[in-house]
Formats: C-alpha cells, structure tokens, sequence
C-alpha cells in the first residue's frame, strides 16, 4: 500500500533533475489575444471618431451633440471588453461542442461504470491558447486533440488518456 | 553572488560562505521549509540546520546547481522535525498535499510484497517523464516542494482554478499509472 509517508520518501528519492527543472521553470508566454483585439476596437474607434470630428472643417455638418466625442465611448468599449477577460490572463479548461460551451468540473464523479449512460458526439478537432475561450465545434483551450467527446445528460465527457472527465454546461 | 563563488567561499571555510548563501536562498528555503512544518520559527531553525549541512558538505562536494542541493537538505531536515514535532496538527501545505495523495492512492486491496521508496520513486520518475513540462512543475510544486494552490498558479502562470483541475487531473493519472504497474 502506497501510504503518505512511503509517497513522501519516494519523492526525497526522486533524481535531481525534476526539481532542478521544477526550480529554473518559466511559465510560457500566453498570446491574449482578446487584448490585441481590445486595443484594435480602441483605435478604430480613436481613428473614426476623429474624422467624425474633423468633418465640420471639411464642409460637411455634423450635429456633434447627437455624436459627442471624447472618452466617454472609448471606455464603454474597453470596459465591455476588459469584462470578457480572466484576470489571470488564462481560463479554466473548456470545450466548445455543437455550438455549446463546457467546463472541467472542479469536483469530478466517479463515473466508472456509467459509460452505457454516454452518447458518442465526436473527437476534439482543434485547439485555442489557455487564454481563450473556444469558439469552434469540437475545440478546446487545451492539450486534448483527439480526446473522444460524450453527451451525459446535460453536460458531456471527455475521455483524455484513458480516463473519463466531466465537463459541465455553461449557462 | 554566483552559485560558483559562493561555492569558492566554502571551500575556503570563509565565514562569509553562509550569509551569502543566506542572502541569496534563505527566503526560499525558510518559506519552502515553512511550507512543511506551518511555523516560521520552526522553519528558521530547519534551516539553519540546513545550513551546517551545507557546511559539513561542501567540500568536498561542489553541487550544481546548488539550490536543488541546499533545497534537498531543508526538506530532509524539515519533514524529520515534521514527524517529531507532530507538525501535522497544524495543518501545514505538507499535511494537506500529503493527505490529497494519500487519499488517490488508497486502494482496497492489498498488494504483495513491500515497495520500497527507491522502487516508487523510480515509478513516479517515469511517470513525470510522461508529463508536459508544465504539468511536471505543477505536480513537483504540489508534491515536492509543498506549495499552495495560489503559489503555483503563480509560479506556473495559470489561474487557480486552473491548477485545481490539473491537479485533480495529474492524481487520477497518477493512480492509473500505478494500478498499470501492480503498485496499487
């Protein structure tokens, strides 16, 4: 039997080279897109309010109280955008299928035995940044390609190396 | 101050050979030591331990890199005084990690024989080796080096949540890899 204690001192014993890695590890630089685009949507807006503004120089009238400038539309923009975005910069593992976004339970049943209960829906086909959410069929924010993917009840199951992981429906 | 240099100042029993290797990994080695005994005092004294360790070492050892050397004695050091002082009352990152294992991989039988810690360790070598280089520093965090959920996902770059997941995820791969092998 496998105790804490057996478990702990098998750990002590582990070659040196998995904590030297563990200690000199750099977490990889994450593409957030969703800023890019953020920052995109602002200069758009930056560019084409300054025409709007510069149309009464031009000759043509422009009733600047039904379109005032300034900041105040800038920021509504970022601010709908920034609330789209996770803190950290990347999200929870999920998966997007039949048009339907899913994420890893935190808490995961034990769900041996209850593959008579799953319906077969298809593989994970492709792959988004941890940072993002998938938007496509059968797309994941992670490592999975290939995973076979569930229908159980409302939520689906993943099978990703031989065991079966739930993901709940996002409402 | 260099690994290198500091590793000259032991082999030239300078006095100084200590506080710089207190300057540059005392922090480390206090909170990783504090992360097994849940008491900063208690950790102080570990790792000053350590440090005699360290001295009785080098020479005529010169390790590299030498935190991995220095951090392997703290933790020695700090799981033994763990056991005496019954630290696990106090419910330290250890004690959590340890009983999150150990509750993935009771099993309900009995296995022959009994595994000694080099086998495990050789076993559980090779299952990191199956791992992606993130998801080998996310389980060394947790079962190595006892951090918090919050410090990984710091460490690691990821959200907690995210860490929670991989987690769960990397004991339930961890199980099945031992089942596989008739450790469990």
């Amino acid at each position: 039997m496998v105790t804490s204690k057996l478990f702990s001192e098998a750990m002590g014993e582990l070659d040196e080279k998995y904590l030297t890695e563990t200690l000199e590890y750099k977490p990889k630089k994450r593409q957030n897109f969703t800023r890019y685009l953020a920052l995109v949507a602002v200069l758009c807006l930056v560019v084409a309010v300054t025409v709007w503004a510069n149309w009464g120089d031009s000759g043509l009238s422009v009733d600047e109280s039904s379109f005032p400038i300034g900041t105040e539309y800038e920021d509504d923009t970022v601010e709908s955008v920034d609330n789209s975005m996770a803190e950290s910069g990347d999200l929870v593992p999920m998966v997007c299928v039949n048009g339907m976004l899913y994420q890893c339970a935190g808490n995961q049943p034990d769900l041996t035995g209850k593959e008579d209960e799953f319906v077969f829906l298809g593989e994970i086909q492709s792959q988004v940044d941890t940072s993002q959410e998938p938007t496509n069929d059968f797309q994941a924010n992670d490592d999975i390609i290939g995973a076979k993917v569930y229908q159980y009840g409302d939520d689906i199951v993943v099978l990703i190396d031989g065991q079966y992981w739930l993901y709940e429906a996002i409402e | 101050m260099e690994d290198s240099a500091i590793i000259g100042l032991f082999f030239e029993r300078s006095e100084g050979a200590i506080r710089e290797l207190d300057l540059k990994y005392g922090e480390i080695c206090r909170g990783f030591s504090n992360n097994i005994l849940g008491s900063r005092e208690d950790a102080e004294e570990c790792v000053n331990d350590a440090y005699l360790g360290v001295w009785n070492a080098i020479p005529p050892a010169r390790p590299e890199p030498l935190l991995s050397f220095v951090i392997k004695i703290v933790r020695n050091i700090s799981i033994n005084a763990y056991h005496k002082k019954e630290a696990a009352k106090r419910r330290s990152s250890y004690t959590v990690a340890m009983e999150e294992i150990e509750a993935c991989l009771s099993s309900g039988g009995s296995v022959e024989g009994e595994l000694e810690a080099k086998e495990l360790a050789e076993i559980i070598g090779s299952f990191l080796d199956t791992l992606s280089s993130e998801n080998r520093a996310i389980f060394m965090r947790r079962y190595w080096l006892s951090e918090s959920y919050p410090k990984i996902a710091e460490a690691v770059g990821l959200s907690e949540k995210n860490v929670s997941v991989r987690l769960v995820r990397l004991r339930k791969s961890l199980r099945e890899y031992l089942k596989e092998r008739g450790v469990l």
